[in-house]
């Protein structure tokens, strides 16, 4: 026999038409014996009408022409944005574009540094500047690229480190 | 009459008018159960309005793997459990619009106050509980549908329901001839 508190528990589903046709006939015949579960029973069936004494109010009629209006919004913004830039979308669709532009991009990367480490050792301290220049020197400021060119303070350690020994 | 999913494709394409005709088709199905859910028209215009747009933004990719009507109230369902994240929802008093002419002014007030009532104890439940009483009762969806909207399973949806109901027979409490074991 169900007992009551498994009874209560299935007894929204039974008012819901949601139980099988055994777990149906079970709760029936605990309810033909037991008058607490049947004053439950009558409860829940006084929650429906209870719940539609909430009214709603109509929709309000403004909403409708916003929500028209954000959608039209919406159009727009997408018609714009697959006409608009056209030509540039159809370069870079292509294979061959996005492969010379990242070649193009590390050269011109290499050249900046470059020169940015030239300009760099040029303008550095003239008493630290070797002491015979000859033509082929500006091949050698190339050093200002190695991991402790002059004047830094990687070289500065090493000169310390050096001089320790 | 075009299919639901032949207006949602065609909106997927672009069709403005597709769309406008599933607006016209569920807005006030929409509306009464945000409204329901959330018991003020502000918030409840909102959540709707959310609901159509982002209809809009997901038909291009709308697959019909379940009826559009379970589709659409899974995204009210989401968008009202959110709402409720971000603020407590207040409840007002509701009075009935065109009261019935047969009842006298002391049977108008009274169901006014019910009316409140039930409002109030709808607000008090866990947004979970309420949604289901809200699917279950109003808009009268099987719990596997209601399983649907809510992502969950029906058996979830059954223990909700049972807690929903226990919970608002004792908010109510002794009215209307309720009683307790």
């Amino acid at each position: 026999m169900l007992s009551c508190v498994k009874n209560r528990k299935r007894l929204g589903a039974y008012l819901d038409g949601e139980l099988s046709g055994g777990e149906k006939a079970s709760v029936e015949r605990h309810l033909q014996r037991c008058e607490s579960c049947r004053s439950v029973l009558s409860d829940l069936k006084k929650l429906e009408p209870l719940l539609f004494t909430v009214e709603v109010p109509s929709v309000p009629d403004n909403l409708i022409s916003r929500i028209r209006a954000v959608a039209r919004g919406r159009q727009k913004q997408r018609i714009g944005a697959s006409t608009s830039g056209w030509w540039w979308r159809a370069w870079a669709a292509q294979p061959w574009a996005t492969k010379n532009a990242t070649v193009a991009a590390l050269i011109l990367g290499l050249a900046m540094g470059t020169y940015m480490g030239l300009t760099s050792y040029r303008d550095g301290d003239p008493a630290q500047q070797r002491p015979t220049a000859s033509k082929n020197e500006p091949l050698y400021a190339l050093d200002a690229l190695s991991a402790a060119p002059e004047g830094s303070i990687e070289a500065a350690t090493l000169a310390l480190l050096e001089n320790g020994r | 009459m075009a299919s639901d999913q032949f207006l949602m494709e065609a909106t997927g394409k672009g069709d403005l008018e597709a769309f406008e005709e599933i607006v016209r088709r569920y807005q006030t199905w929409a509306w009464r159960t945000a409204y329901r859910f959330l018991g003020r028209e502000e918030d409840a215009a909102d959540v709707v309005q959310d609901a159509f747009i982002r209809l809009l933004d997901a038909a291009g990719r709308y697959r019909p793997t379940a009826k559009f009507k379970t589709y659409f109230c899974r995204i009210i369902t989401r968008l009202c459990l959110d709402r409720v994240k971000k603020k407590k929802p207040l409840y007002v008093e509701t009075i009935p619009e065109s009261p019935d002419p047969r009842l006298g002014v002391a049977d108008v007030m009274m169901r006014a106050e019910t009316a409140a009532a039930v409002r109030a104890a709808l607000d008090r439940l866990p947004p979970n509980q309420r949604i289901a009483i809200v699917l279950r009762y109003y808009e009268e969806l099987n719990y596997e549908d209601i399983a649907s909207a809510l992502e969950t399973t029906p058996k979830a949806v059954e223990r909700l329901l049972a807690r929903g109901r226990e919970r608002l027979r004792t908010i109510l409490g002794a009215r209307d001839g309720f009683s307790f074991p």
